[in-house]
């Protein structure tokens, strides 16, 4: 790891009243290290729909179980891991845009559109997302 | 969450403060929805509207269904910068009637 990479871990439980948090801790990082203010929004807001699918999907919305959330700044790229032990994505939603009227599948359709990249995988049961992006940092 | 009301005429303005996300949308649909109900005609004003997330875009895209299903009116006013971007990116921009301020969104109403 090069002297000039960041890595922060962070823990919460599984409970939604903590989302607000990593996602201001996240925008607050972002614009730390060089981010415009749309992109620290964008990768705040892509950080917030991801715990929101580990709480409400991975752990059905229950309370007292883990999420563990990585951001990390390497050679200008960003990337945030979101890690739960709740119960495995069998299929990601598909990559197209919602129709209008659909209810469900934006969070996805966000991540996607505002993070270079987002890969999610599972081992020894545990299931992590990997957002991307590269930015031009400051320090 | 703090969410504003008042009426004007016929119309109620509802304005959400801050956040809406997972943890508040129910709150909010439950507002947004009774407004639908009450007055038929119904302007979210989003001045003091700094974030949504998709869990917020849904109880908008619930209040829309309600709306045509019941021949109702619902307007958005005064999107800020950060929360049209959501709207932009996926697609709600192209569905909903958005106003640059609440007057516009009840004259709007006709």
């Amino acid at each position: 790891m090069n002297s000039d990479d960041k890595t922060l871990m962070l823990e919460i439980d599984s409970r939604l009243d903590c989302v607000a948090l990593v996602g201001i801790s996240i925008r607050a990082l972002c614009l730390e290290y060089g981010a415009d203010e749309m992109t620290a929004y964008q990768v705040q807001t892509s950080t917030v729909e991801a715990v929101n699918n580990a709480i409400i999907h991975a752990y059905s919305n229950q309370l007292g179980h883990p999420v563990w959330i990585r951001w990390s700044l390497a050679d200008k790229r960003l990337t945030i891991q979101v890690s739960d032990e709740g119960m495995t994505m069998r299929q990601l939603p598909p990559d197209i845009e919602p129709e209008p009227d659909a209810e469900g599948g934006r969070g996805w359709w966000i991540m996607r559109q505002w993070m270079d990249s987002a890969e999610y995988m599972t081992d020894s049961g545990r299931n992590t997302l990997i957002l991307s992006k590269s930015f031009s940092n400051k320090h | 969450m703090d969410i504003q009301e008042q009426r004007q005429g016929e119309v109620i303005v509802l304005g959400p403060v801050g956040r809406l996300d997972s943890l508040n949308c129910r709150e909010f649909e439950s507002h947004l929805l009774s407004a639908l109900n009450d007055s038929g005609k119904v302007v979210v004003d989003c001045t003091a509207l700094a974030y949504i997330s998709s869990a917020g875009l849904r109880v908008l895209l619930v209040a829309a269904k309600q709306a045509r299903a019941t021949q109702s009116q619902l307007s958005l006013a005064a999107l800020q910068d950060n929360p049209r971007e959501v709207f932009d990116i996926s697609g709600f921009s192209a569905i909903f009637s958005i106003h640059p301020t609440v007057e516009a969104a009840i004259a709007s109403f006709g």
